[in-house]
C-alpha cells in the first residue's frame, strides 16, 4: 500500500515536471518519438525484439548543447516502465544531433514497483525540417538494468539500439 | 499554447497508460535442483533434461502477470517429465501477441506432440492459437479462463480440459458454465482419478473445479484486485492443478498408444 502510494506521487511528480516545465520555460523543441528496441545483448550477445517506447521530450539550449529532459514510457523484459530522462545533445550541422541521456524510474508491478535505470548515446538525423514541424529518425545504444528484478529472473539487464521516428514542435 | 496542448494529451495518454500497466510480480521461490531452466527473451523453459524434445507443454501466462508467476505450478508439471515453455509476452499481455505460439512450434522442432494452455487471457491466447492451427495441437488446457464466441472451437477433433475454483470472481462458474457451448461437449469431474478411464481421444471438455481455491493462485503472485478470497493454500491449489494437467496429458498420450 506504502509503496502503491509513493509510486502515485513518483509518476504525478513526473508528469507535473513535464506539463509544469513546458509551461514556465521558453521552449526551444518538443519531441514525440516512437521507438523499437532492437535487442542486442542480455546475458549473452542475441538479436531480439525488445519492446516499443513512446516518449516526450523538451529540449532547451544553453552554451550551444541542448539539454533534454523527458518521460518515457516502454514496453521491455520485465515488463512495462516508465522513466524521465535528461541528456545532452551536440549539433552537426542542421540536421543531425550526437548525445548521451541517462533515464530512472519504475518498473510497473503490483504491490510494488522496481526502480530502473538506463545509460545511453543517441543520434538522430532529421529529414524534414519546416518552421512548425521537423520529423527525423533516430538510433540510440541504450543499457538498461532492473537490479531487483533479478531476484525473480535472469534477464535484469540488457543492451538494446532503439531505433525511433520523431515529431518535432 | 499549441505545445501545451500536446504536452498536455500525451501526460494524460502516459498516465492512462501507466495506471493500467502494472503487472503482478511473482512471489520469490527456489527452483528444485533437478530442473533445467533456460530463459531467453522469448521464452521460459522447463524440463528434467537439458534439451526440450518429444512432448511439451505451451503455457501463456494471465494478463498483466509476470511470467515467472507460473514457474512453480510448471516446475511440477515438468517434473512429471512434461517439458513446460511459458511464452513471454510484450507488456505481460498475451492478447497483444496472440501469434507468439508460432515462434515458440519454430524455436522447438524436435517436439512433435504440443498441448497448450493459458491462465486468464493466456487461455484466451491459447484459444486463439487452437482455432488458426487446430492440428499443431493435441490438447488444450484452460485456468480460470472461458471463449467468448469469437473464439468458439465447439468444433475441435481434440479435448479440452478446463480447471476452474469456487472462489474466482474473475472468470466466475456461471461465466463458464455460460460459455460451455463454444468448447467441446461438457463432462464434469468431481475426482481426478476419473480422468484415467475417460476416453479423451473422443473429442469432450473435462471440466474441474478447484474447491476453495481462486483465481490468483493459478499462478504465485499474491492476491488480483477484484478475485475472491481462497480457503485453501497455493500450494494445495498448485497441486490439483498439476494433477489435472499431467493426467489429462497422459490420458491423451495412453489413448493414443
Amino acid at each position: 500500500m506504502k509503496m502503491t502510494k509513493i509510486r502515485s506521487i513518483i509518476v504525478g511528480c513526473l508528469v507535473f515536471l513535464l506539463i509544469g516545465g513546458t509551461s514556465f520555460l521558453q521552449a526551444q523543441d518538443i519531441r514525440i518519438s516512437l521507438k523499437y528496441a532492437q535487442g542486442v545483448y542480455h546475458n549473452s550477445w542475441d538479436l531480439y525484439n525488445g519492446g516499443a517506447e513512446l516518449s516526450a521530450n523538451y529540449s532547451f539550449l544553453v552554451n550551444k548543447v541542448k539539454i533534454n529532459t523527458g518521460i518515457d514510457y516502454r514496453t521491455i523484459q520485465w515488463g512495462n516502465q516508465v522513466t524521465a530522462s535528461v541528456g545532452v545533445t551536440k549539433s552537426l550541422g542542421s540536421r543531425i544531433e550526437l548525445g548521451a541521456e541517462i533515464q530512472n524510474g519504475l518498473a510497473l508491478f503490483h504491490p510494488q514497483s522496481l526502480y530502473v535505470f538506463s545509460l545511453g548515446l543517441k543520434s538522430s538525423y532529421e529529414f524534414l525540417q519546416n518552421e512548425k514541424l521537423s520529423m527525423g529518425v533516430s538510433l540510440e545504444l541504450r543499457y538498461s538494468q532492473c537490479p531487483a528484478y533479478k531476484n525473480y529472473g535472469p534477464i535484469f539487464h540488457v543492451t538494446e539500439l532503439p531505433l525511433g521516428i520523431y515529431v518535432k514542435f | 499554447m499549441k505545445l501545451k496542448k500536446i504536452v498536455t494529451v500525451f501526460s494524460v495518454l502516459a498516465l492512462i497508460l501507466i495506471s493500467y500497466s502494472c503487472s503482478y510480480l511473482p512471489t520469490e521461490s527456489d527452483l528444485s535442483e533437478s530442473i533445467y531452466y533456460h530463459e531467453t527473451p522469448d521464452y521460459i523453459s522447463l524440463s528434467l533434461d537439458e534439451n526440450v524434445n518429444d512432448l511439451a507443454f505451451m503455457f501463456l501466462p494471465g494478463g498483466l502477470v509476470d511470467p515467472h508467476a507460473y514457474v512453480s505450478l510448471m516446475e511440477k508439471i515438468a517434473l512429471d517429465s512434461i517439458n513446460v515453455i511459458i511464452p513471454k509476452l510484450k507488456a505481460n499481455l498475451a492478447i497483444l501477441e496472440l501469434s507468439k505460439y508460432k515462434s515458440i512450434l519454430d524455436a522447438f522442432p524436435e517436439v512433435n506432440t504440443w498441448y497448450v494452455g493459458g491462465h486468464s487471457l493466456g487461455g484466451i491466447a491459447a484459444l486463439s492459437a487452437v482455432g488458426e492451427s487446430p492440428e499443431q495441437f493435441n490438447g488444450l488446457i484452460l485456468l480460470g479462463t472461458y471463449p467468448s464466441e469469437s473464439f468458439a472451437i465447439s468444433d475441435w477433433d481434440r479435448s479440452v480440459l478446463s480447471i476452474y475454483a469456487e472462489n474466482d470472481s474473475l472468470s466466475t462458474l456461471a461465466e463458464i458454465a455460460a460459455a460451455s457451448s463454444y468448447l467441446p461437449g461438457a463432462t464434469y469431474i468431481l475426482d481426478l482419478n476419473e480422468i484415467d478411464t475417460i476416453d479423451v481421444l473422443t473429442p469432450r471438455t473435462l471440466y474441474y473445479e478447484i474447491m476453495g481455491g481462486n483465481h490468483s493462485q493459478f499462478g504465485d503472485y499474491g492476491y488480483q484486485n477484484g478475485d475472491g478470497v481462497a480457503t485453501i493454500s497455493v500450494d494445495e491449489q498448485h497441486e490439483q492443478i498439476c494433477t489435472a494437467i499431467t493426467k489429462f496429458i497422459n490420458a491423451n498420450e495412453n489413448d493414443e498408444d
